[in-house]
């Protein structure tokens, strides 16, 4: 380095750029000096040393300027093979700096690396070393891991340069591909024991750390070890190291922090003396130390002893080690300097995780709970962890009104996280149910937005399921309202809850409850207001004498009858025909049922927020977990259900997919609504469906109505048309043909699915309308981009589809709507184009929509008289309205499993309709509308007769 | 009509206020940081900042014109009209060098804050352009703090005068002027721009002139211009009578006092290129490039051009060039990766050439095709006018009729002049 203080063209250099008053002229310099060093590396008389060496750190000065230098890593290269040490620091540091380890030229300089290596120049040796330890990439691994090796082992060769080779060796052991093994057990652990014995702490320090390196891999093997670094440990707790290793009278911390840290990788050793022994040492670290005055020195000891603390719990043999620590970190919460509070918090969640030291943890309750105030953001989060994993049921109503009482003064990036976390440790540790509704209606009323969805809903579900509360519950969220709450999940919940039971509140009048909800209700969300309007329903009902109350909740029915939102318009037109007909809305309105049990709502938040593995349930998308039924999970959180749609879905809560929704849909609002939706399918049992389709082609060609062509050819060829998925890596999970085929079958399902994008579908049809909604989900922790779905014309449809968003966020899923009108019979299933990108590839899939002519026809509501059936039967003329055709099987198949296929075909069986009991008869009327007509209708009739099979279509 | 600015900034090169001032409360006052983050310094300054003079960042858009090394920023968030804005801030940009004595940098901004302030209340008022004419302005806007008491009553009379003469039927010019001499100059100044490709086929060719008066008389005269050619795309000072023009062909004027400009002129038709180049590069391997360029002066032989420098870009890494030529002096410049060609005297009807063979150094890396950026020409030819423009009289009508001394010169300069290879 002295020589570059004689450099003066380079201070020169440096002194004019550092002149330069802007970017301009910096770079007018630049590009000068550039100029120049380009001539003088182009000319052909050779550089001197010095001068090489000079442009050398210019260009390495200019690079870091942040310029192109691309032409001077070659002369920068012939410096590491040049033969005086100063060329050689230079040659080596520009090549540090300006290559990567990815860089091909490195390809040219191994060679010359590896020569400083195995000469017997240590300065040499360390240059490459470090050369290599900073660089080093695959192809260094693999040429020149042996001569480290040696090198490393050599006991001739001094300690500066061994322990610069174990440093090196841990990186080139970290970028050999994973397939090679380059430190084997069998050689390594006894070599490694080897070193463990050096007298050199600086040696020393490097294998531990080698060593760390090589147990974070795999630990197997290297278990013979354990005594080394235990009795290394108790050397070091001696203070037998060299002074200069001591740090502020500490024997290498680094090396303590290091070997500590090793230790927690391996499991609990076998021989009881020696874990007699490491207890003992940890047991020293820990009670021996107090917080010093010296900021460094403190800093040095408790990089030890957190490390000590983590092996303690990862041993988990010691509760009275486990105790002491507990008390020094306690020690640590108490003490006003931010860092140290920090820390004791931290691996105080970690130990408060161990059940045995939970009552030592309570002691020190106050101290923690005073944390909260902290003026640190930071700790104030890891006190609110720390009251969250220690709470239990001894201590969780303090906890939980603590945490309730700093809610009201806690920062809004914290409250989100506050209110889930109270909510749950309610739900968890509630001593009886009163408490819980007490706790989740305060929570409620005091976190405002906070409180989201799921957890005012499953506040809801426990109190719909438990009799006992419903007046408890109405009587509480009213005084909330009479205090002034007004935010939206307390109108919500109160909404609910005085609607279900206001009534039972009998010394309060059920217009007052109304005023109450009434006053808040313009300034709420569409969905709010569509709770709240069918709370004033309930209200009026429960109340049905009171004209006053009648004429306040017309007047608002009315209004909303004609409101732009087309939900709440049809709430309230319903509404408005239930109360004119006092009879019907009796008979129909009546109280939400109990939900059904399911997982806690908000364990599965929590767990989303927490980004962990979320279980299967989880990872349902909504509308697949609607359909299914779970039973309720012993052991899980007491009492708390979740809906599950009420069998007679109506069009309205099968649109709000979301099951959490379903609050919203009055399960008793049937009569109306149902009327118009005979659309729904029966439910076809699937299985025995598949099995007949599967059976061959007779018995499929028989429940066909498209014509006596074989269905699955036609269903088939979209998928080799659409083939292109082959080439794109992306695949579809599964066959979307099979897909396909269950939707036919029923109305819900999955649509596409890949590693990336899941498409579900839900359809609905009446007559020849047709609602397709799209759940488009994000499965993976990338953002899907240049989302598409096109629906390209065809002549026989009419589609109107809705908006697709171009962006699908991480687990994020949208809905997509899309109408559908038949125009005329069809036998091709109309075909969608799905695609996104993501992680550079762009996926493009061209499926089928399961659209069957079944899917347009629509069984009649009644029996058809038979001479109707006969008459018509009879009118039709032959081919090609009426088709028949006859197949043989050698095994009879059940009349039932016919049946249902007709019925999976959305044809009404009509038994007894025939004379001959073996046979089956089934009509229904398929819906088309021709563009810019009215709609039409035509029947379909079959008649099945088992024996001999019989295709009749009749368009 | 939306204004030109809601506030004008003053900044130099490393994005630095100067001077600011707000003009309207719609925009924020941090709008200089932006600027500077956002425009000056982000990656792709050196293209886009000289490529886009109007950027929109988030509901404000930015205006800016470099002049020296200053960047004069306008910030509107209207839909203010921004040939409007360019034209103030050019305007500006004039109105202070006829006060900073010629010079516009950073420097004389520093030194005139205060008559700086007091320019920018007079030449914008709400962001509603005002007067921005220098030469009325200097009659109430004094460039010396110090004035006698003598000074200070003739300049109140005059400033009194000044709105009058902004109102009046001649707002432009003084009554009761007098010289001794009446002198009349007349400049004509074109710039013709042109791409020309490689074969010599011309690609784009057109000229932008105009004729800057500098009027010495007596009186109210009256004056009358007469061009040998029917000019289209023209723009004329606001005392050229336009109604004779438009039925006569005339320009006719009561001329200010002193300098000013005429009118600007644009042809694209008949135009006759002063310079033709060919060049000949070849790309000898990877480390080698041979140029041959030929430049060929097309004008008059008794005519020159003058301080003609050709400009011949180079890839980024050459390393050395051996240049021949027939005249004039060429070498190789690192700062502008060209080869860079001065003739100080270029005649009329003459061709000359330039021959080198220049040495590249090998990168490690395979580069990416050099993207052969076009040779550009700079030159000025006095007495020649590329449109082809003539001026067949010059007359000068007053009361007294006295004696007129006229001077009409021309010249030629290069704007844009490009010729791919």
């Amino acid at each position: 380095m002295a020589k570059l203080q004689n450099m003066r063209g380079l201070q020169v250099f440096i002194a004019d750029i550092r002149s330069c008053s802007n970017r301009e002229s910096e770079k007018v310099r630049v590009d000068k000096e550039l100029g120049k060093i380009r001539k003088k590396f182009a000319s052909n008389n050779s550089l001197s040393e010095y001068d090489k060496k000079k442009y050398v750190w210019k260009l390495l000065y200019i690079f870091m300027l942040g310029y192109d230098v691309e032409f001077g890593h070659k002369q920068a290269a012939d410096l590491i093979s040049a033969s005086k040490y100063a060329e050689k620091q230079v040659g080596y540091m520009a090549c540090a700096i300006l290559l990567n380890e990815k860089d091909e030229f490195l390809r040219l300089i191994i060679n010359s690396i590896r020569n400083d290596l195995i000469s017997r120049n240590e300065a040499f040796q360390c240059l490459a070393l470090g050369f290599v330890g900073n660089v080093g990439g695959a192809e260094m691994a693999a040429l020149l891991t042996p001569d480290v090796m040696t090198l490393l082992m050599n006991g001739a060769v001094r300690p500066i340069v061994r322990k610069k080779c174990a440093l090196c060796l841990l990186r080139l052991m970290r970028k050999s591909p994973s397939d090679v093994e380059i430190l084997t057990p069998e050689v390594w652990s006894v070599k490694l024991g080897q070193l463990l014995e050096e007298r050199d702490n600086g040696v020393l320090l490097g294998v531990v750390t080698l060593l760390l390196g090589v147990v974070a891999r795999n630990y197997e093997g290297y278990e013979g070890l354990v005594p080394r670094l235990v009795k290394l440990l108790e050397k070091l707790r001696n203070k037998d190291v060299t002074p200069d290793y001591a740090y502020y009278g500490i024997p290498s911390p680094w090396l303590q922090a290091k070997t500590l840290r090793v230790l927690q990788y391996f499991p609990q050793p076998d021989d009881p003396t020696l874990t007699e022994s490491l207890i003992e040492t940890l047991r020293r670290i820990i009670t021996g130390t107090e917080v010093a005055k010296n900021i460094n020195k403190n800093n040095a000891q408790h990089a030890i002893v957190f490390e000590a603390v983590a092996l303690a719990l990862a041993m988990e043999v010691d509760e009275e080690l486990l105790g002491s620590s507990v008390g020094l970190l306690g020690k640590f919460i108490s003490v006003r300097e931010p860092n140290i509070k920090y820390l004791g918090l931290e691996n105080m969640v970690r130990l408060a995780e161990v059940p045995a030291v939970q009552d030592i943890i309570t002691r020190h309750q106050k101290s923690i709970s005073a944390s909260l105030k902290d003026a640190d953001v930071s700790i104030r989060r890891r006190a609110l962890d720390l009251l969250f994993t220690m709470c239990n049921t001894s201590n969780a109503a303090d906890i939980v009104d603590e945490l309730l009482r700093y809610l009201e003064v806690a920062d809004f990036s914290l409250r989100d996280e506050l209110v889930l976390k109270t909510a749950i440790l309610a739900e968890r540790f509630y001593p009886n149910l009163q408490w819980y509704v007490d706790v989740m209606l305060s929570l409620i009323e005091r976190a405002g937005e906070f409180a989201t969805r799921d957890i005012w809903h499953a506040t809801l579900q426990l109190i719909t399921n438990d009799q006992g509360l419903h007046e408890y519950a109405a009587r509480k969220a009213m005084e909330a309202l009479q205090r002034g709450a007004s935010n939206e999940p307390m109108v919500c919940v109160a909404g609910y809850l005085l609607g279900e039971y206001g009534r039972l509140v009998t010394d309060v009048p059920i217009s007052a409850q109304f005023a109450l909800l009434q006053e808040r209700f313009v300034s709420t969300s569409p969905e709010a207001k569509a709770m709240l309007l069918t709370a004033f329903l309930k209200l009026l009902l429960a109340e049905p004498k009171d004209v006053q109350l009648r004429v306040a909740v017309e007047n608002i029915l009315d209004r909303y009858s004609r409101y732009m939102d087309s939900e709440l318009q049809q709430r309230a037109v319903e509404y408005l025909g239930l109360e004119r007909r006092p009879d019907v809305a009796v008979r129909n309105v009546v109280n939400m049922p109990p939900w059904e049990k399911r997982k806690s709502l908000l364990l599965r938040r929590m767990a989303e927020r927490e980004g962990q593995d979320t279980d299967e349930m989880q990872q349902q998308p909504a509308w697949m977990a609607e359909g299914d039924e779970e039973g309720a999970e012993p052991g899980s959180t007491p009492a708390l259900q979740v809906p599950s749609i009420p069998s007679g879905e109506t069009p309205r809560s099968q649109a709000s997919a979301n099951g959490a929704n379903d609050l919203l849909g009055v399960s008793d609002d049937a009569p109306t609504s149902n009327g118009g939706a005979p659309a729904q399918a029966p439910a076809a049992p699937v299985d025995p469906l598949a099995d007949l389709y599967s059976i061959g082609t007779a018995p499929a060609a028989a429940s066909q109505p498209e014509g006596p062509r074989d269905p699955f050819a036609m269903v088939e060829d979209p998928y080799t048309s659409g083939g292109n998925a082959a080439s794109a890596p992306i695949q579809p999970l599964a066959d979307p043909a099979e897909w396909y085929r269950k939707l036919l079958q029923s109305n819900s399902g999955v649509f596409y699915e890949d590693s990336h994008l899941q498409v579900g579908m839900k359809l609905t049809f009446q007559g020849s309308d047709g609602q397709i909604t799209f759940f488009f989900g994000n499965k993976s922790p990338q953002t899907l981009e240049r989302v598409i779905c096109v629906v390209p014309p065809d002549p026989k449809f009419h589609f109107q589809l809705g908006p697709v968003p171009p962006v699908l966020h991480p687990k994020q899923q949208v809905q997509v709507p899309l109408s559908v009108v038949c125009t005329e019979s069809f036998l091709q299933p109309p075909r969608a184009q799905l695609g996104y990108h993501a992680e550079g590839q762009t996926v493009n899939q061209t499926l089928a929509l399961p659209l069957s002519v079944g899917k347009f026809i629509t069984p009649p509501g009644a029996a058809v008289p038979r001479e109707a059936f006969f008459a018509r039967w009879r009118a039709v003329a032959g081919p090609p309205y009426k088709l028949s055709e006859r197949v043989s099987r050698l095994t009879p198949i059940p009349q039932e499993a016919v049946e249902r296929v007709l019925a999976g075909l959305n044809l009404g069986v009509q038994p007894g309709l025939d004379p001959d009991a073996g046979n089956v008869v089934a009509v229904g009327t398929f819906g088309f509308t021709p563009p810019r007509q009215t709609p039409q209708q035509v029947a379909c009739m079959r008649n099945v007769t088992l024996q001999v099979v019989l295709t009749n279509a009749d368009f | 009509m939306a204004g030109c600015c809601s506030a004008l900034y003053f900044l130099n090169l490393k994005g630095d206020v100067l001077i600011q001032r707000t003009y309207r409360d719609d925009v924020e006052r941090n709008l200089a940081t932006v600027f500077r983050t956002h425009i000056l310094n982000s990656k792709e300054s050196d293209h886009v900042a000289s490529a886009t003079p109007v950027r929109v960042l988030g509901s404000c858009s930015f205006i800016y014109l470099r002049s020296n090394d200053v960047y004069i920023l306008a910030v509107t968030k209207n839909n203010a009209n921004a040939m409007l804005t360019f034209q103030f801030m050019t305007n500006v940009v004039t109105l202070f060098k006829s006060y900073f004595g010629g010079e516009f940098s950073e420097q004389s901004i520093k030194g005139n804050f205060v008559l700086i302030y007091e320019l920018l209340d007079e030449t914008l008022d709400f962001g509603y352009p005002q007067i921005v004419d220098a030469a009325i302005l200097k009659q109430y806007i004094f460039q010396k703090g110090f004035v006698t008491e003598a000074t200070k009553a003739r300049r109140e009379a005059e400033a009194q005068n000044a709105t009058l003469q902004v109102t009046g039927a001649v707002g432009w010019r003084k009554e009761g002027l007098r010289y001794k001499k009446n002198e009349v100059f007349l400049d004509i100044v074109e710039q013709v721009n042109m791409l020309m490709s490689n074969k010599g086929t011309v690609l784009r060719c057109d000229v932008n002139g105009k004729v800057v008066m500098k009027v010495f008389l007596s009186g109210m005269p009256d004056v009358k211009l007469g061009l040998n050619e029917a000019l289209e795309d023209v723009t004329f000072h606001q005392c050229v009578n336009l109604g004779r023009f438009n039925t006569e062909k005339v320009v006719s004027f009561v001329p200010p006092d002193g300098e000013f400009e005429l009118m600007k002129y644009r042809c694209q038709d008949g135009i006759k290129q002063p310079f033709r180049v060919l060049p000949v590069i070849n790309e000898m391997g990877r480390t080698r490039l041979e140029v041959n360029v030929k430049v060929k002066s097309t004008f008059d032989a008794k005519l020159f051009a003058l301080n003609t420098v050709v400009t011949i870009p180079m890839p980024d890494n050459t390393a050395r060039a051996e240049l021949q030529t027939s005249q004039g002096k060429a070498k190789y410049d690192a700062k502008k990766h060209a080869l860079v060609w001065k003739i100080k005297r270029f005649t009329g009807a003459a061709e000359q050439i330039l021959i080198a063979n220049v040495e590249l150094i090998a990168t490690t890396k395979e580069k990416k095709q050099w993207s052969r950026p076009p040779i550009s020409l700079t030159f000025q030819v006095p007495m020649f006018a590329a449109s082809g423009l003539r001026v067949q009289y010059l007359k000068v009508w007053e009361k007294s009729s006295y004696k007129v001394d006229k001077w009409v010169r021309k010249v030629c300069k290069s704007g844009d002049y490009l010729i791919r290879i």
